[in-house]
């Protein structure tokens, strides 16, 4: 199905996807310093916070 | 074709994409850091932040039910960014057409539905606390009577509608012209706001116990954390309209945690410390009492500027989310909007009350539902499909898609989303908040997302690939 034409599809719409299939076109993923901050933000600051709010 | 009208051309093919469905391109997608930031800012920053933190306050001291709260919240964007952001940069797509590998090329009816839902409840949630609050302040300058509120709070309401849909004519353009100007606004009085309150009423604050405390701390905790996580959650439906202006996912990551994850526990301090100190969590209430009505009228402005901001980025997701309908692709732009904004107007008018007491059970909806979308998407687009999905597949509506699966539905996440929805109820009822351990350890929403994510992955292992069906054999 990749890199076919789909019968039906607006050109417009059409145009887009087939530059979009294109790897080169498309956004990257996370990188590994997204990662770092998103465990440190998602998920070590988080658990971090409950230690500190919970009455010792 | 001069140069004038290659221009044209490109932006009239850009403005069809903003106002549609259809993926962004690379050249299209220009938001930077900052503005993204910006907007997803002027987005989560809303006065629900208020509503969010007095139901913590219930339950919740300030130190306890801001650690609750902003953990919860993190905890809640972390999932909604690795579910939404990656293939929503990637493509230029917004969280609708994201579910599609997962749900299935009929499944915009599931997921359309909860985001309509969705946004149509946050903003009338919103509407009618601008209403509230515009009575509240008539009330105070003295230009209404008691009793006038039951013609002011639907008069205000129709107001912000036609603001919002009149800001929106100019498709995403509208919402970063405006979110650069209501930032200002919301941040400044936000910060005020808090220093305020904190300066004039630290020591009843610190003093203050909740007013619905069960005695058991551990399960006010939970609850306090547990709202926080759904509170978050419902910014699926928001996010992707956002981000897929983004050109990758790394712009995307600290403007989704910082801007649209932070600022919510952040601003329901107001609600938390508000609730604890003068038992009202409605700034333009409590304000008039700290500083007369001049205060009030400041704490409107606030209200008028963040609730604007937010309403105007939920009717434009909605109605971006809508066109991915077949029934809907082909409706124009102003009519789709009204979709997104006729149902607000009807419940801001008619049933404010109803709704606005009714607002933990809302909560809990958002809570049963997308913790489990959110684990699927992770689930399938990390682990399953090594984050590569077909975008031709997700446009195509044909029986020949790779999203196709049986009807259109891929059976694997209506069953994630059922033993989800079933996990939650299990641990936590929506409607009385009795809960079943072990809530108190793992709250509700969390023990969902991972069951939801589970059964989607062994019904795909054990099913849809066996089946050669999804498109993971490609």
């Amino acid at each position: 199905m990749n890199g076919a034409r789909t019968g039906g599809l607006p050109p417009e719409l059409e145009r887009r996807i087939a530059e979009l299939e294109n790897p080169a076109n498309q956004g990257q993923g996370f990188q590994t310093i997204d990662w770092i901050w998103l465990l440190l933000l998602g998920v070590i600051g988080p658990v971090l916070l409950l230690i500190w709010g919970w009455p010792s | 074709m001069n140069q004038e009208t290659k221009t044209s051309g490109a932006s009239g093919a850009h403005r069809t994409a903003d106002e549609s469905s259809w993926p962004l391109l690379k050249s299209e997608r220009a938001w930077g850091q900052w503005e993204l930031g910006i907007v997803l800012l002027v987005a989560a920053a809303a006065t629900w932040c208020y509503v969010i933190g007095e139901y913590v306050g219930y339950y919740l001291d300030m130190r306890m039910g801001f650690a609750a709260m902003t953990a919860g919240s993190m905890i809640g964007m972390f999932l909604v960014t690795l579910a939404v952001v990656p293939s929503a940069t990637r493509y230029g797509i917004d969280s609708i057409a994201a579910s599609i590998p997962q749900f299935g090329s009929n499944g915009w009816v599931i997921t359309v539905f909860l985001q309509y839902v969705s946004i149509i409840g946050w903003n009338s949630l919103l509407l009618i606390f601008f209403g509230k609050s515009v009575s509240q302040l008539f009330l105070t300058l003295g230009w209404a009577g008691e009793g006038a509120e039951g013609l002011i709070i639907p008069a205000a309401t129709a107001v912000a509608c036609i603001a919002v849909y009149l800001v929106l004519l100019g498709g995403a353009t509208g919402i970063e012209r405006i979110s650069k100007i209501l930032f200002v606004f919301i941040v400044g009085l936000g910060i005020w706001m808090i220093y305020e309150l904190l300066s004039q009423k630290a020591d009843v604050i610190a003093a203050a116990k909740p007013s619905y405390a069960s005695g058991s701390l551990l399960w006010d905790y939970t609850t306090g954390l547990e709202i926080g996580i759904v509170s978050l959650l419902s910014w699926w439906p928001y996010i992707g309209a956002m981000v897929r202006v983004a050109p990758n996912a790394h712009t995307a990551t600290l403007p989704s945690m910082l801007g649209m994850g932070l600022p919510v526990p952040i601003l329901s301090v107001i609600g938390l410390a508000a609730i604890l100190a003068l038992q009202i969590s409605d700034p333009a209430a409590w304000l008039v009492e700290l500083g007369g009505t001049t205060y009030g009228v400041i704490a409107l402005l606030f209200v008028i500027a963040a609730n604007l901001g937010t309403a105007v980025i939920g009717v434009y997701a909605s109605a971006v989310g809508l066109k991915q309908a077949p029934i809907f692709e082909r409706l124009s732009w102003r009519a789709s909007l009204l979709l997104g904004l006729v149902p607000v107007a009807v419940v801001g008018i008619l049933l404010p009350d109803l709704f606005f007491n009714n607002f933990g059970t809302f909560l809990a909806f958002i809570g049963v539902f997308f913790a489990p979308l959110c684990a699927i998407q992770i689930v399938d687009y990390f682990i399953l499909r090594r984050q590569k999905i077909s975008i031709r597949s997700v446009y195509d509506r044909s029986s020949d898609s790779d999203y196709a699966y049986w009807g259109g539905f891929n059976p694997a996440a209506i069953a994630g989303m059922v033993a989800g929805f079933f996990t939650y109820l299990y641990l936590l009822n929506p409607l009385t908040y009795e809960s079943r351990s072990p809530y108190e350890y793992v709250t509700a929403s969390l023990p969902t997302a991972v069951i939801g994510g589970l059964v989607y992955l062994v019904v795909t292992k054990l099913l849809v690939q066996p089946a050669k069906l999804g498109g993971y054999d490609k």
